[in-house]
């Protein structure tokens, strides 16, 4: 009862905090502006699945030090490893890189990232990517709008990573008033809870200025200024480079699993490596200083004593984590499964039968006719007709043309949500069971699987039909709008004498009603049809109206064909009688 | 298991064409039976659409023998 209204209380709360505090809602601001541009870099890296990108970027992640590679480049080249992560996560999303190739990615990056620390400790300078914001909106949206579908999705990649940009640049500013209030030297204490709470504060800190390269200058400037001693900045840093994983946290918001499971792995790997380093702290401590003097940096030079022990201790991270990437792959994959709740299950599947081969056809025969109620349900709905209104109906014609167009169906939703993951339990389940079984039985479950295609082809031709069904019946010209009503006569049809030729005891009662139902159901043969060229003939129907008719009539007679198919495999069990029908259809492709 | 498929092959090899032709009188004098009940069924109905539907079934019933 509460969970319905979730949503509600979420907005009311995100419509208080925005009313009453300007400086929330310039950060609720930045986070929305950000989930857009992740939409549109989505969005716009699936527009290149298939092509070079793809290629390029399986070559480039296919192995781990490949993809370990690949990420340290992009992030010395981007300056930003949150940005990069930003990117994987998209590329995620739209399944062009594996999930073991982002993890190798992200590894790369965290050492990539240390760049960054050595560009500010040297020239104190960082590029300001958030500068770059405007113009990418500004070319990216002229971009989008290009008849190229490659000017698209790079248009809308560079619209992305322009509204992302430009979130930041908000959640930014939203946090300078946050920053003003961060005064480090209140928390200078030493021992183990003073590491905690500088381990804490560098994640606060780096969360609130999303970078951790403006966090590790604030560090250094407060190590400069004496409000802090050398060890503290130490665990700042440490702290740092786990708040950074923040940005990635967000960008996995609207993607789908394996995004949210590179987000996990990216804060997983952060999280470790802050655990060694914090854990052996002092011992590190020691060995940044002894390097430091050895490579020629001064003792003084804290900036640069910084950078390597950020670099030490992300080198030691990757080098902690790498070989458990296998491992950590198969545990992300235990997590965020989407489990569809409108799925319909299999309600005759049983494993305990699956190696009887009688038993295991009868549960399958069940479970196919299962699948075809259901989907025949869905059909009839999506033509705006109920099952029960039709079905041993006298008058079929007269309960199409009273028929109410005001029912809420739609046939692509039901195939996406309730009946592909049926169809694919099904296949899996008949495949399994098939292989003890003898020839015959083999025989019987191929036909099986080929009913269950049938079904599946049917609901996917009502696809096609679906709208324009409802379209024409609003139309003014009553012709199309009858025309469009004899399609639906003729499915409905083919429904009822199937459901009537289910009480035939003798299987040639089946196949006789069944041959008749395709002499009728040819009419809908569009080429062979007379009547529509008639209708343009005497300008009855427009050309437009014409070529939809004729398109329409194809999709309701392999609706019709696709039913009849199954009905004949699922309720002729004798194959002799079977392959008479099947005789048919080789004579009329001969 | 193996056994039984090579016993199964040489009688698919040696008797499949006799059991074709007899399953195929089966079938042809099934549907002569059910083409005289069908045939019996037109004479005693009296509603003349039910007298178009069965000799519709008729005329598919004759299609199917000439199939076999």
């Amino acid at each position: 009862m509460l969970k319905r209204y979730y949503f509600q209380f979420f907005l009311l709360s995100l419509a208080f905090v925005v009313f009453f505090n300007d400086d929330y809602k310039i950060i609720i601001a930045g986070i929305a502006i950000f989930i857009v541009g992740m939409v549109f870099m989505e969005e716009g890296f699936k527009l290149f699945s298939g092509g070079m990108l793809e290629k390029t970027l399986q070559a480039s992640t296919d192995t781990l030090p490949k993809a370990m590679g690949t990420g340290f480049v992009a992030t010395a080249i981007m300056q930003s490893s949150s940005l990069v992560s930003i990117i994987i996560i998209s590329f995620l999303s739209a399944e062009l890189i594996t999930l073991s190739g982002a993890i190798g990615v992200i590894l790369g990056s965290n050492i990539g990232s240390t760049t960054t620390a050595w560009i500010v400790s040297s020239f104190g300078v960082k590029i300001d990517i958030a500068a770059y914001a405007m113009p990418m909106i500004i070319f990216g949206a002229a971009l989008k709008y290009s008849k190229s579908k490659s000017y698209q999705g790079i248009g809308k990649i560079v619209l992305g990573l322009g509204f992302v940009f430009l979130g930041i640049a908000y959640m930014k500013d939203g946090f300078e008033v946050l920053q003003k209030t961060i005064d480090m030297s209140k928390y200078a204490l030493e021992g183990y809870l003073g590491i905690l709470v500088y381990v804490l504060l560098g994640m606060i800190a780096t969360v609130i200025m999303q970078s951790s390269a403006a966090s590790i200058t604030l560090i250094i400037t407060a190590l400069a200024t004496n409000q802090i001693i050398y060890i503290n900045a130490l665990e700042l840093v440490i702290g740092a480079n786990v708040g950074t994983t923040i940005t990635a946290v967000l960008a996995a918001l609207s993607s789908n699993s394996n995004g949210k499971r590179v987000a996990l792995a990216h804060f997983i790997i952060k999280v470790a490596t802050a655990f060694v380093a914090i854990l052996f702290l002092y011992q590190l401590s020691d060995f940044t200083t002894y390097l430091a003097l050895k490579i020629g940096i001064d003792s003084d030079d804290y900036a640069m004593q910084l950078a390597l022990f950020h670099t030490i201790f992300n080198v030691i991270g990757v080098l902690l984590v790498s070989p458990f990437t296998g491992r950590l792959v198969k545990y992300l994959e235990t997590l965020f499964i989407e489990v569809n709740i409108y799925a319909l299950k299999p309600l005759y599947l049983d494993n305990v039968v699956i190696n009887v081969p009688d038993a295991a056809i009868e549960s399958i025969k069940k479970e196919i006719i299962h699948l075809y109620d259901s989907s025949v349900e869905a059909i009839s709905h999506s033509m705006f007709l109920h099952r029960h209104e039709f079905i041993k109906s006298a008058d079929i014609k007269s309960v199409v043309k009273n028929s109410k167009m005001n029912m809420k169906s739609d046939v692509n939703e039901f195939y996406t949500n309730k009946i592909k993951s049926l169809y694919g339990d099904i296949i899996h389940y008949a495949t399994l069971s098939q292989e003890e079984m003898s020839e015959e039985d083999q025989n019987r479950i191929y036909d099986l699987k080929l009913a269950s295609r049938e079904i599946i082809e049917a609901v996917k031709n009502m696809r096609d039909l679906q709208k324009n069904i409802y379209y024409y019946s609003k139309s003014r010209n009553s012709y199309i709008k009858e025309e469009y009503d004899n399609l639906r006569v003729y499915i409905a049809k083919t429904i009822d004498t199937i459901e009537r030729l289910k009480e035939h005891d003798d299987e040639l009662d089946v196949i006789s009603t069944i041959e008749l139902l395709k002499e009728s159901t040819k009419a809908l043969d569009s080429i062979k049809n007379s009547r529509i060229d008639t209708l343009i003939r005497e300008n009855k129907i427009d050309s437009k109206m014409a070529t939809s008719l004729i398109n329409d009539s194809s999709f309701a007679y392999g609706v019709t064909q696709n039913l009849i198919q199954a009905a004949t495999i699922l309720w002729i069990e004798d194959m002799d009688i079977r392959t008479l029908g099947v005789q048919d259809e080789d004579k009329q492709g001969i | 298991m193996k056994i039984n498929k090579v016993f199964k092959g040489i009688e698919k090899l040696f008797f499949s064409n006799i059991d074709d032709k007899q399953k195929k009188e089966e079938l042809k004098e099934k549907l002569n039976k059910k083409i005289k009940q069908t045939k019996k069924e037109i004479t005693n109905a009296q509603d003349s659409e039910e007298i178009y539907d069965l000799r519709a079934k008729l005329y598919i019933l004759k299609k199917l023998l000439e199939r076999v």
